[in-house]
């Protein structure tokens, strides 16, 4: 019924696709250069966001002759030449070859808010619109085999104040949330828990008692949407409740205790475990938000205790079981937070504080080529040289990669048009 | 009639005085003086060119009108910028050189302006827009060799643009109606510029619309068909009424002036109302929608055993009066007006200081404009010497310093003034307080004119930009020190203020350069140690003639109880958005002024039409209408009242942390994003039931869609089924005082549903019950059941 900015319904702009006469071509036709990239392989993501930001500085983009900035800690070197990273990395130094370094990201959002929406959503915050998640928008275009959630949000381990939104998508496109800790001895995932008496076979009989109990409006002969669209909704959940094959992905209990302690014994490790059991179940994006990065005071301390150990071993161990099973073949894995930090060492207690002119993020899988690093900065962090991505880029890049149209428009419920990452233009380079 | 809604969207665009029919002289068409290369008039570049842009879609967003053109060539969006375009047009196209410059006077036809739009894709991205030599082809080869001339200063301005017919009624679906637009200018004359204007449908499932402008239906409907024409915007109304099936229209259907307007319209369609929803329905819906809660059982019993004729009616005025009404409706403003982040650390207690602010004004039932005068002209000082003001806000501040601690003496909320409506955090940028209160109080977005002209309205990026100015002369100073901001701070913890004399204040430059005007209206200057303008804008807004004021809001009550707006969305009025029913549209504005703006008699009249009291069941006529309120709608109960009403009905009361003295633990008028509450704290639930964060400018980011974790929630969340097996809750008291299975289930049925079960439904759950484990086990499946249910779920 809404019509876009242009007084075109989204029906005339597909039927113009199909007579291919009028100029009403998806703007994706003009404006995507074809050939220039690989077409990616992928279908599933796996997204991790280091809520408060990552000190770049100190972990994927040391400066040994930086001076005062260059901070406590030393570097090491990992399995390809190119690359040394945080001595506090030492598993992912190892894993090297199988992900790509970009050093070169770039953007003014120098607060938590708007800069976690940004590089959760690839678009800078607006007022007037609320843009939606990478996994909303991978539930709205991927879809996943019956009983198995599209969307999948994971605990990372650490305080997180990061918001996840669907956002003009609505919450129909909203996460499957499991809030348990998979690390935990007796995890359960709060929307299966079977508690005290609930079993399946309870489960069924209410279902049975409620198909028959909901009928005052089924008798009514009524079209409504909302309606309808409930009745979807508690299929589907039913659906979720009683497959076996998503209960099989949270069992993690199942999986062996060498692999297990390959991820590492702490929450980050055991999501990141739990990732890829969900990702094999048939879940197309899973987003793993780990807190705690907002290193103001005590960086060295906390990255190199608290935030680094898990963190490395987790990813490492991902990236590496991922390699081993051949879905890092169709999987994406990115891992970045909302910021850099200050390559200024402030005075308040050994911290770092809030940088966002310069950021360092990792990529894997789905045919990027491992064992690279893309883009420099400067001689102490600060900026990087001559070119830089921005958040756009990076967010178009996960896209391409599992096959995504990053230019696809959709419209809100105010039938304004609103591109997935419009401003972005995937780094071609990752598939170089 | 004081405020002829109708007629508005005319009366916008007569920005002269306007031109009587009689003094203007109808000239000919462009497609019959260009029908050839012999005419030896030039076309008017405004009236003729840029409107051929439009209609041909070069000046589309996703052609040339993009902001970064199209394949080196631009044009403005929607033709709003005819200077840019010419000067466009007379550069060289450096992108394709050879192919010679976009416009050649000498020779036309070598224009690459004529080349491009006559020629296939293989040339032109956009394919072929016209035809060789034909009117269109001749407009503009004229124009060239007229030397494509362009004087903004003797250019005719358009002042009307009409269709007719207006309204097309089609009794004879198979029938065709070809629709004409005439252009009204100041020079005298007027034109026929059907085939220079742009045609849309609002809904394709009723009536499709040519490029010519040829109506044609499909279904049993009403809708718009969009003209569009120079910057001018008009429509014409299409209805498509039922097939008469014999059945006589319902007869002393009316019970107040609601009724008889919905009625009238429900007759041009042949659409016959539902008939009157009954008791139980009626007690359930009423207080849903009216305080946010369920009716208790014995509210319930109570209600249904009344036989008083008027117990409808004084179950209203009952409603009305409870404290639920102004938590309910406090919580409305404050999606409405965007009670969200925080003015300084003390993030819960400024939520909370804003929500109890607007039940302080709900509950003693202050004017609407009133209210609308405590934000748009909220002040810190309220006059007050600036040490009391200080002092205030110390104490405040002091009370506030712990986690959980609250205004529980009301000092701020018994304020004339909500300043938060200014110093949130959000609002820093004007440009976020030009949305937000263009939303909030005229129901406009405003948000196209911010970078661009309005596509569907008047509204042009200039008047956005005079419009902000409104927002820039004020002062932030700090509380604790009365000092005023330095720029570049934090804006945490500032009081707002108008602009005291000799006071230097941070857009000073910018409102000298960029008056404040009002929308549609006039210019107010900024003049130094003259009257606080924000009073100018207020007046403006609450005058009777204001078109958006009264009108936005009795929309949004109206939405509010019918799940659909007159103008719906019910934020976006526009041109492009007609609606439904005016005259029921104006005659409530008109009422609600009349009635001096009180919000409860507006409530009153909705609530005690026929139309509020309608059943959900549809007939065989009105079983597809959704916007003419011939039946109720069905409406998932919004998040807070979901969460509320599943407590109630267990009996296991939610459990938000402190909150302010003597607040019952209840979701609905909860002031905080929901995500501070915690996981476990219903945060969650209110967050997948979609709870607005309200930081968005739009009534939309509220949403009661329905989604897989809604229902997952609902079978198997922890929050419920610990209720549903709570001790201490409903069940297990009732298991214990209630020996018959029967009256057991007649008691949760009355709990959850508001109404008596059915025979089948008793006898249904009587043999769950004999096959179950345990009694307690089978009533614990008839609970879960019945917050399971639709029924349960949807306000009906």
């Amino acid at each position: 019924m809404y019509k876009n900015c242009d007084g075109v319904t989204r029906r005339e702009i597909l039927k113009a696709g199909v007579v291919g006469t009028i100029g009403l071509n998806l703007p994706s036709m003009f404006q995507l250069d074809a050939g220039e990239i690989a077409a990616a392989s992928g279908k599933n993501a796996i997204f991790i966001f280091l809520t408060g930001g990552q000190s770049h500085i100190d972990t994927w983009d040391m400066k040994p002759d930086a001076g005062e900035m260059k901070g406590e800690f030393e570097s090491i070197a990992t399995s390809i030449p190119e690359l040394r990273v945080c001595e506090h990395m030492p598993y992912l130094a190892k894993q090297a070859d199988k992900y790509a370094v970009v050093r070169n990201v770039s953007h003014s959002q120098g607060a938590h808010s708007p800069g976690q929406r940004y590089l959760q959503t690839g678009n800078r915050k607006i007022p007037s619109l609320e843009y939606p998640d990478y996994g909303s928008v991978v539930a709205k275009e991927h879809q996943s085999p019956q009983g198995v959630p599209e969307y999948v949000l994971l605990p990372g381990g650490g305080s997180n104040s990061a918001i996840y939104s669907s956002g003009h998508l609505g919450v129909a496109y909203g996460p499957f949330s499991a809030l348990g800790d998979p690390n935990s001895k007796n995890y359960s995932v709060r929307a299966l828990a079977t508690p005290e008496g609930l079993t399946v076979n309870k489960l069924n009989a209410r279902q049975r008692l409620l198909k028959q109990a909901d009928t005052r409006f089924r008798n009514a002969d009524l079209s409504d949407q909302d309606l309808d669209g409930m009745d979807k909704s508690y299929q589907k959940a039913f659906d979720i409740l009683q497959s076996k094959t998503v209960r099989k992905a949270f069992d993690i209990g199942s999986e062996s205790d060498k692999l297990r302690d390959q991820y590492g014994r702490h929450t980050f490790g055991q999501s990141c475990l739990l990732a890829r059991r969900l990702v094999e179940a048939g879940t197309r994006c899973v987003s793993i938000y780990s807190g705690g990065w907002d290193t103001h005071e005590n960086n060295f301390r906390d990255l190199k205790n608290t935030l680094l150990p898990p963190w490395d071993q987790g990813l490492a161990g991902l990236i590496a079981d991922l390699h081993d099973r051949g879905l890092l073949d169709n999987t994406i894995v990115w891992c970045t937070g909302e910021f850099g930090r200050t390559p200024t060492i402030n005075d308040k207690g050994a911290g770092r504080d809030h940088w966002a002119r310069a950021m360092s993020m990792l990529y894997a899988g789905c045919g990027i080529r491992g064992g690279q690093v893309i883009g420099e900065t400067d001689k102490t962090a600060s900026e990087p040289i001559d070119e830089s991505y921005s958040p756009d880029d990076a967010a178009a890049s996960f896209y391409h990669a599992i096959g995504i149209d990053h230019f696809k428009e959709y419209h809100t419920s105010d039938g304004r048009p609103v591109m997935i990452a419009g401003k972005g233009h995937p780094i071609e380079k990752l598939w170089g | 009639m004081r405020y002829p809604f109708a007629a508005i969207f005319f009366l916008l665009l007569l920005a002269t005085s306007a031109i009587h029919a009689e003094e203007s002289r109808l000239v000919t068409s462009a497609p019959e003086r260009w029908a050839t290369d012999g005419s030896s008039e030039t076309p008017d570049f405004i009236r003729h060119v840029v409107p051929l842009f439009s209609k041909l879609g070069c000046n589309m967003r996703s052609c040339h009108g993009s902001f970064q053109g199209k394949n080196g060539f631009r044009l403005s969006l929607f033709g709003f910028e005819p200077d840019l375009d010419r000067k466009e047009l007379l550069e060289t196209d450096e992108l394709s050189e050879g192919d010679g410059p976009r416009i050649n006077i000498k020779t036309p036809a070598k224009s690459l302006f004529l080349e491009k739009p006559t020629s296939s894709e293989e040339t032109h991205e956009g394919g072929k827009r016209m035809d060789d030599e034909s009117w269109q082809y001749w407009i503009l080869h004229q124009w060239i060799k007229s030397g494509a001339p362009y004087d903004p200063s003797n250019t005719a301005k358009l002042v009307r643009l009409e269709t007719s017919p207006k309204e097309i009624v089609f009794t004879n679906r198979t029938q065709e109606v070809q629709l004409r637009a005439i252009a009204w200018f100041d020079d005298g004359t007027h034109e026929d510029v059907t085939r220079l204007t742009v045609f849309s449908s609002n809904d394709e499932g009723i009536a499709n619309v040519s490029t010519e402008g040829t109506v044609s239906v499909s279904r049993t409907g009403d809708t718009a068909i969009i003209v569009r024409y120079s910057g001018g915007v008009t429509n014409t109304q299409i209805l498509v009424p039922a097939s008469d099936d014999g059945q006589p229209f319902p007869d002393n259907f009316a019970h107040n002036q609601i009724d008889e307007l919905v009625t009238a319209k429900l007759r041009k369609l042949n659409i016959r109302p539902s008939v009157l929803c009954s008791d139980a329905d009626f007690v359930r819906r009423s207080y849903l929608d009216v305080i946010g809660a369920l009716p208790t059982p014995d509210e319930t019993r109570k209600f249904l055993a009344d036989r008083s004729p008027d117990k409808r009616a004084q179950l209203i005025d009952h409603l009305l009066e409870q404290p639920g009404y102004a938590r309910y409706w406090g919580m409305k403003f404050s999606d409405w007006t965007g009670n969200s982040k925080y003015i300084n650390n003390k993030a819960m207690l400024s939520n909370w200081l804003w929500q109890q602010w607007i039940e302080d004004k709900l509950s003693r039932n202050l004017p609407y404009d009133e209210i609308v005068y405590g934000h748009v002209c909220a002040s810190s000082l309220e006059g007050r010497p600036r040490e009391d003001f200080l002092a205030e806000a110390q104490s405040i501040l002091h009370k506030a310093s712990g986690r959980y601690n609250f205004d529980d003496d009301g000092t701020y909320a018994k304020r004339r003034t909500n300043e938060l409506y200014w110093t949130n955090v959000e609002r820093r940028s004007p440009d976020t307080m030009v949305l937000q209160t263009a939303s909030s109080f005229l129901g406009l977005r405003l948000e196209c004119a911010q970078c661009h002209n309005h596509p569907f309205d008047r509204w042009t990026k200039k008047d956005f930009e005079q419009f902000k100015s409104f927002f820039m002369m004020v002062q932030f100073c700090d509380p604790s020190t009365g000092e005023e901001r330095k720029s570049g701070s934090s804006g945490r913890g500032y009081g707002v203020e108008s602009l005291e004399s000799g006071v230097t204040w941070r857009f000073e430059g910018t409102v000298r350069k960029t008056p404040p005007k009002l929308l549609g209206g006039l210019e107010i200057p900024y003049v130094e140690d003259g009257p606080d303008p924000r009073i100018k804008l207020w007046e403006w807004m609450r005058a009777p003639e204001n078109p958006y004021f009264a009108p936005s809001f009795v929309n949004r009550i109206w939405g509010h109880y019918f799940g659909t707006g007159i103008v719906d969305p019910p934020d976006d009025f526009n041109q492009g958005n007609p609606p439904s029913n005016p005259q029921l549209l104006n005659w409530l504005a008109n009422n609600f002024i009349e009635h001096k703006f009180d919000i409860k008699h507006l409530h009153r009249l909705i609530l005690n039409s026929r139309t509020y009291q309608l059943s959900w069941e549809p007939n065989d006529s009105n079983r597809i209408d959704k916007k003419n309120y011939s039946h109720a709608r069905l409406r998932r109960m919004p998040a807070e009242v979901l969460i509320d009403a599943v407590a109630d009905v267990t009996g296991v009361s939610n459990n938000f942390g402190r909150l302010p003295k003597d607040r019952p633990q209840r979701a609905v008028g909860q002031a905080m994003p929901s995500m501070r509450y915690g996981a476990s704290r219903g945060g969650y639930a209110m967050k997948i039931f979609g709870r607005p964060d309200r930081e968005k400018t739009c009534d939309c980011e509220r949403s009661n869609d329905p989604s897989v974790a809604q229902a997952l929630y609902l079978i198997n969340d922890q929050d419920v089924l610990a209720k549903i097996d709570d001790g201490s809750g409903r069940l297990p008291k009732l298991l214990k005082t209630t020996e018959d299975d029967r009256e057991l289930l007649v008691e949760l049925f009355l709990t959850a549903l508001s109404r008596y079960p059915t025979k089948e439904e008793l006898d249904l759950h009587m043999e769950h019950l004999a096959g179950a484990p345990s009694r307690a086990d089978g009533m614990k499946d008839v609970l879960w059941t019945l917050l399971n249910v639709r029924e349960f779920l949807f306000t009906h």
